[in-house]
């Protein structure tokens, strides 16, 4: 089993097939494992417990077949209805995701290393300057890591509180969460690029701004394209849940159907919102694999 | 005209990689500098348009400075010399056209250079280079399609289309085979003469370097112990270029391939 060697003790476990380290580690992640279980107050007996057969037996009862009706679905107006409201979390998450990337390339040049004070585009650059980059850079990087450690939910909670209930709420939480997300992603590839390219575009006599743009970027403009579309497809799952706190979408039937016991309408929400995110994903993928 | 005068470099970890280096270069020469690893050689011709910053010491170009230019003056004297990487260092994902065009970058204004929108000339230029390295029907192919040779074709297209004063190459050839690193060379020599340009060439085989150069300038820590056309890199010049060299094995190792001359001073130096 032990396939690398590592000393004689690995030599003399390999009849038995695991060597002292690696039973410590097994050992050592069980005992985490025990107490994250504890902590989470894991309790298999809840899931058999009377109480919770009958309510999950009244759930597949009432649940099955899902409401179908003309009226939940289509509602009253335009902007009624459940498949409405499917519209709305794609149009949401669209709309979020672009205004997302608008944040997350400026602060993503900004938290890049490469592009702000370090590499082959200060080699000749003054002290005043290096120091001016690497404080533009550390102040963009807090400002990715304070965006996407507030989740969009409870972002989308601030902007419901400050500009209203609605969907545009939910496009703003996306927008600022996904931000921090993509910019840091974006900052991270950028600090991965080959500083021997940027640096020839550089030593031709373009300027620092032209070897960015045209020596360090398109390096990545492939990958980030797709890693965008990917977090696309998780925007999607993301606004599907801003409802729960009024910012729009689909959302608002799961949580308000759960609080009226309305088993039927919520299947159907559960179906349409796993459509919507089994088409999302398979269109996202399509599109990656053309990038490729 | 180059002048090279007293250049010295001393990095930051105290290495003194050039001790005083001084040299000329004009007309359309062909200047080959040979030295074991670690000589300095790279540290040299990337000292010369700053790409490493020397610590002492005078580059001019014709009547400019380079040392001690500001950043935007270096950066007009950086389009008047073009570089050729041993790694070739393209942006693997943008096209054949796209890389040539990008040596052009220096010339356009920031928000043309923005939208890549480069003048009629320019990219009627690039045609024609396109034709002169021996790429004409991959213009448009990914550079991450092509061969070693094709790409280090592009590095020098690259160089070629800013219209330099001077070419520098850091062993244009190290990571080519035998006779691909030879058309390299000859096409690197053609385009001094027809271009009328100076080129400074790093090279690790010798061979290459006699049978292509003007001139030869022998490194050996970080001093200039040999200057001279390659008729006189007789056996005791090149005992004195790699005698402060690294162990022979590593200085070898990368280039098996047909380096007789470089074999000879091994067997001669007896180690
Ligand atoms: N960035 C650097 N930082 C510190 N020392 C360096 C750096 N680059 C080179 N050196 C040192 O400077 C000396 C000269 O290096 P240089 O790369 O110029 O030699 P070279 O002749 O090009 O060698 P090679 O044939 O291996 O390419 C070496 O001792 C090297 O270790
Ligand atoms: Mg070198």
């Amino acid at each position: 089993m032990s396939e690398k060697y590592s000393g004689p003790d690995a030599a003399q476990h390999a009849a038995t097939g695991l060597s002292k380290r690696q039973l410590t580690t097994l050992l050592g992640g069980c005992v985490i494992l025990a107490a994250a279980a504890w902590i989470a107050e894991v309790d298999p007996m809840a899931l058999l417990a009377a109480g919770a057969r009958e309510q999950m037996a009244a759930f597949v009862a009432e649940g099955i077949p899902p409401e179908t009706s003309r009226e939940y679905l289509l509602g009253r107006s335009l902007r009624d209805g459940l498949l409405w409201a499917v519209v709305e979390t794609l149009a949401i998450s669209v709309v979020g995701t672009t205004l997302a990337v608008a944040l997350a390339v400026p602060l993503g040049l900004t938290s890049a290393a490469t592009v702000t004070h370090r590499g082959p585009l200060y080699r000749n650059a003054s002290a005043g300057r290096i120091t001016v980059g690497r404080g533009l850079y550390h102040a963009s990087r807090t400002v990715l890591s304070f965006l996407r450690s507030v989740p969009g939910i409870v972002w989308g909670f601030l902007f419901v509180t400050a500009i209203g209930l609605g969907p545009f709420a939910g496009v703003l939480a996306l927008a600022v969460h996904n931000a921090g997300v993509l910019g840091k992603l974006y900052a991270d590839f950028l600090e991965d690029t080959d500083p021997m390219t940027t640096e020839a575009v550089a030593g031709s006599g373009a300027t620092r701004l032209q070897a960015v743009c045209h020596g360090m970027v398109p390096q990545v403009t492939p990958t980030i394209a797709s890693y965008t579309l990917y977090r696309w497809e998780c925007t999607i799952r993301s606004a599907a849940i801003l409802g729960f706190v009024g910012a729009g979408g689909v959302g608002y039937y799961l949580v308000i159907t759960i609080q009226r016991l309305q088993y039927g309408k919520l299947s159907t929400a559960i179906l349409a919102v796993f459509a919507l995110v089994v088409t999302s994903d398979w269109l996202g993928s399509r599109l990656r694999t053309r990038l490729g | 005209m180059l002048t090279v005068d007293n250049l010295e470099k001393t990095y930051d970890s105290g290495d003194k990689a050039l001790k005083g280096v001084s040299f000329e270069v004009s007309g359309n020469e062909i200047v080959a500098i040979i030295g074991p690893s670690g000589a300095g050689k790279s540290t040299l011709v990337r000292s010369i348009n700053r790409l490493t910053e020397p610590t002492a010491g005078r580059v001019s170009l014709d009547d400019t400075e380079v040392t001690g230019l500001d950043k935007s003056a270096l950066r007009d004297v950086r389009r008047d010399m073009g570089m050729i990487f041993q790694e070739f260092n393209l942006v693997e994902r943008l096209t054949v056209m796209e890389n040539i065009l990008s040596g052009r970058l220096g010339y356009l204004s920031t928000w043309n250079a923005f939208r890549r929108n480069f003048p009629p000339e320019d990219i009627k230029r690039a045609r024609e280079i396109l034709s002169r390295v021996n790429l004409e029907g991959v213009e448009n192919n990914r550079a991450d399609e092509l061969s070693g040779g094709q790409r280090q074709r592009v590095g020098i297209a690259r160089a070629v289309i800013q219209r330099p004063k001077i070419l520098l190459a850091d062993e244009p050839t190290s990571a080519l085979d035998p006779d691909t690193s030879r058309e390299v060379m000859s096409l690197l020599t053609d385009i001094a003469h027809e271009d009328d340009i100076p080129i400074i060439i790093n090279i690790h085989e010798v061979d290459l370097a006699v049978d292509y150069a003007d001139r030869i300038i022998g490194l050996s820590d970080g001093e200039i112990v040999f200057n001279g056309p390659p008729d006189d890199l007789d056996q005791a010049a090149r005992d004195e270029i790699y005698r402060g060299g690294e162990s022979i094995a590593d200085r070898e190792a990368p280039s098996a391939g047909s380096s007789t001359d470089s074999d000879d001073v091994i067997a001669e130096r007896g180690d």
